[in-house]
């Protein structure tokens, strides 16, 4: 960003010239100010600041403000104008509260303190078939029928179910039915739910419910202490270079195998979408499919 | 016309006529003429749209039909056979009264016998329906002359002793204002309540005073004793020319008495007047000294606003009412009450008080609150005495939506005068009365008012009646033409 007032030539023009009849001319005179110390790099990205700017220096006079940049770009002003001044749709809103602040941060700094940059999460790394087939050995290994049963079960839970934390915790071995042509597990947490199991977990987490009978799935008798995975992902870790069990990852690698199976990359690739949350909206708006659907679809369906 | 037994009612209901006669002198030989009558003769030509002069009044007694004579003694039998009533007698009869309610040195107020009995008369010419209709009155006052020629400069002898000089808004282009030489007549006008159903514009009480007096100092005393005759107080609507008194003169024995005022205040009354504990002084209220000016300098809306306009300074005066500081008591015994911080109140964000910073942002924020925080600030509450406001203290916010549309009602005081000076039926131009004196005078204007109140009734029932019609033809009531096309309209629309 230049850090003079200078713009470059038509540009400059374009703001000096800027008059528009639907704003009071103190109003326009406010915006042409604080946009020509912004300097806009080009004449459509200087129409929208402009307008952000004369928007809300009309408002704020309209208020009986003084039309300073100190008082007009105010956090507390800027955010009221675009809350509650009459007129501009949702989008609109939220427009002018980018550009506003953008504005803000040119024209007066010492107001909008930049944030301090945190690191994002991101979500966890799926494990590969090889890693999933190494701690189920190393389930395998363990010294003990129950802690290899346990083992199993929460590897099997995790990457064929998708299930992590109270909703692992609480799986009885009663709650691994044989339903709609494939293995469901009922999840009977705060979000209860059947979930198809993969097919290729079928065999070990059947066995391993069983062996629970109406105990844990994953062992302990009170599905509400946290810790009661801990020993089991504790054993599961360091043979043959694996790391630490992670049931994050465990969901990871679950979520990834689904999305493969329903092509959701190649769908989002179509709609030009990357974020989710325009998906969860709509779908809203949708009734999930029919349990049978669901095991087809999500590659629950019990080999023959 | 209005029928004469409709006349005798009024004056028989108002119960002055004995009250008066027994104030007169008794002689020997008992007067023909009695106050009743005359007062039904004064009211019969205001009625019949004549001049208000005694001959006329003669003329319309002589003239009523011969049983109606015989029945008021406008026919007597004497002992040398019947008797028609002189002018002389009515121009005798008339004068006792007029000595009987002035005052023994007249000083150009009205006595208190000739106040109660002027109130008396107007407060009978209002059907009982209507009298519990509304508690509202707009009062104004208007400009009489007298028929006297004025006094030759630097001397006081005239015909009329009592009259003086006067002002009033001239008539002619360009004429701000010009000298007159009489009275101040001023009259308090029913108007419907707040959110109320309309009701008859009736003069429910009036006073005259010469314009040597301050005519608004001269009504609150009538106004005052309303509360007495049983009439609740209510709202006074007012126009600046009342606000701008002497608080002491207008607005303090008017609160007191329990009146709400609803006044236009005056161009020197606005805007922002001193502090109080550090709170702004302004438009009779306090507001939050971070209040930006150009709230606290708002002015009425014009006559001529456009909509947009209007939305505009409506959206400021909701502004402005954020800053005020809250009323949080009613007032006391002594007239003292208790307002609140409005950050306090929670109506706007003020760093000064932290709590009010977790409220969202809909509402103003104080960007830069004093250095040096007053008591207003640093206080949750302060102490407000009458005297702070006492001028200009009302029952909205100035100039609010609210009080726009209370004012409004206001103009039914000049709808009165306008009837009252309506060259078609009454009018108290100079000449129209020839008598001179404030209570001849008094007397005319309280029996004009009279007669009018029965002409707004005679419109009103006609209104009701014609509403009534058009809802069984299930048609909505009638209403007043607007006008479509402006000034403004007819230059866009003419041809380049």
């Amino acid at each position: 960003m230049p850090a003079s007032g200078d713009t470059a030539g038509p540009v400059a023009g374009y703001i000096a010239g800027w008059r528009p009849s639907s704003l009071s001319p103190q109003a326009a005179a406010f915006a042409r100010g604080v946009i020509g110390q912004v300097a806009p790099e080009g004449k459509e990205r200087a129409k929208n600041l402009l307008w952000a700017a004369g928007k809300l220096a009309d408002y704020a006079i309209g208020l009986g403000l003084d039309p300073a940049p100190e008082t007009v770009l105010h956090p507390s002003v800027a955010e009221r104008f675009t809350r509650c001044a009459p007129g501009p749709s949702g989008v609109a809103r939220r427009t002018l509260r980018t550009n506003l602040r953008f504005i803000g941060r040119r024209v007066v700094p010492q107001l909008y303190p930049a944030d301090m940059p945190l690191p994002r999460e991101h979500a966890k790394q799926p494990y590969s078939p090889a890693e999933i087939a190494g701690y189920l050995a190393l389930a395998d290994a363990q010294p003990t029928p129950q802690r290899r049963m346990r083992a199993a079960g929460l590897v099997c839970l995790g990457a064929g179910a998708g299930l992590i934390r109270a909703d692992l915790r609480a799986v009885r071995g009663t709650d691994v039915i044989c339903r709609s042509g494939g293995v469901m597990v009922q999840v009977r947490s705060a979000r209860p739910r059947a979930v198809p199991v993969l097919a290729r977990y079928h065999e070990r987490l059947l066995a391993a419910a069983r062996f629970a009978g109406t105990g844990l799935v994953t062992g302990g008798t009170d599905p509400g202490r946290r810790n009661i995975t801990t020993p089991l992902t504790r054993s599961l870790s360091g043979g043959d270079g694996l790391p630490r069990l992670d049931t994050s990852r465990l969901r990871a690698t679950w979520l990834a195998d689904v999305a493969q199976l329903l092509g959701l990359a190649t769908f989002m690739h179509a709609a030009g979408i990357t974020c989710s949350q325009r998906l969860g909206d709509l779908l809203a708006s949708l009734e999930p499919a029919a349990e049978q659907d669901a095991v087809r679809l999500l590659g629950a369906a019990r080999r023959p | 016309m209005i029928p004469l037994p409709a006349l005798e009612e009024i004056v028989d209901r108002s119960g002055i006529a004995p009250r008066i006669e027994r104030l007169l002198p008794v002689g020997v030989r008992a007067r023909q003429l009695l106050v009743r009558t005359l007062l039904l003769g004064m009211l019969i030509v205001l009625a019949d749209h004549r001049p208000a002069h005694l001959t006329r009044v003669h003329q319309a007694l002589t003239t009523l039909p011969e049983d109606d004579q015989r029945r008021l003694g406008v026919v007597a039998d004497w002992k040398h056979g019947p008797h028609r009533l002189t002018y002389r007698q009515t121009e005798r009869t008339f004068g006792l009264v007029a000595g009987a309610l002035g005052k023994d040195i007249p000083d150009g107020l009205p006595s208190q016998t000739l106040t109660a009995i002027c109130d008396d008369l107007l407060e009978a010419s209002i059907p009982d329906e209507f009298k519990d209709a509304s508690t509202s009155l707009a009062v104004d006052w208007t400009d009489m002359e007298t028929f006297s020629r004025p006094p030759p400069r630097g001397t006081s002898d005239c015909a009329d002793p009592e009259a003086s000089w006067g002002h009033r808004s001239g008539g002619g282009p360009g004429q701000d204002s010009e000298l007159f030489f009489g009275y101040y007549p001023s009259a308090a006008t029913m108007m419907r309540d707040e959110h109320g159903p309309a009701v008859p514009e009736l003069a429910r009480r009036m006073t005259a005073c010469s314009c040597r007096h301050d005519p608004a100092r001269a009504l609150v005393p009538v106004l005052t004793a309303m509360p007495e005759d049983g009439i609740p107080p209510g709202d006074i609507l007012a126009d600046s020319g009342y606000a701008h008194r002497d608080a002491e003169a207008w607005a303090v024995p008017l609160r007191h008495s329990g009146a709400q005022l609803v006044q236009d205040l005056h161009p020197l009354d606005r805007g922002p007047r001193g502090t109080h504990h550090g709170a702004i002084i302004a438009n009779g209220n306090l507001y939050c000294p971070a209040t930006p000016r150009t709230l606290l300098e708002l002015g009425p809306l014009a006559r001529d606003a456009t909509p947009d306009q209007t939305a505009a300074h409506d959206q400021q005066t909701a502004e402005t009412a954020r800053y005020k500081l809250g009323k949080i008591t009613t007032d006391d015994h002594d007239g003292y009450h208790r307002v609140m911080c409005p950050a306090a109140m929670g109506k706007i964000r003020c760093p000064l008080r932290p709590a009010s910073m977790k409220l969202d942002r809909n509402r103003p924020e104080i960007l830069t609150p004093p250095g040096h925080p007053p008591a207003c600030c640093t206080q949750q509450t302060i102490t407000v005495p009458p005297q702070t406001c006492a001028k200009t203290a009302q029952k909205h916010d100035y100039p609010s939506k609210e009080h726009r549309k209370s004012y409004a009602r206001r103009t039914g005081a000049e709808r009165t005068f306008s009837t009252a000076k309506d060259p078609a039926s009454n009018n108290i131009a100079r000449g129209r009365t020839r008598l001179m004196g404030l209570t001849p005078i008094m007397l005319w204007l309280a029996c004009l008012l009279a007669v009018r109140n029965q002409r707004i009734l005679t419109a009103w029932d006609a209104r009701q009646a014609d509403d009534a019609r058009r809802a069984a033809a299930g048609l909505p009531p009638r209403t007043r033409r607007r006008r479509r096309k402006t000034l403004a309209s007819l230059a866009a629309a003419a041809p380049p």
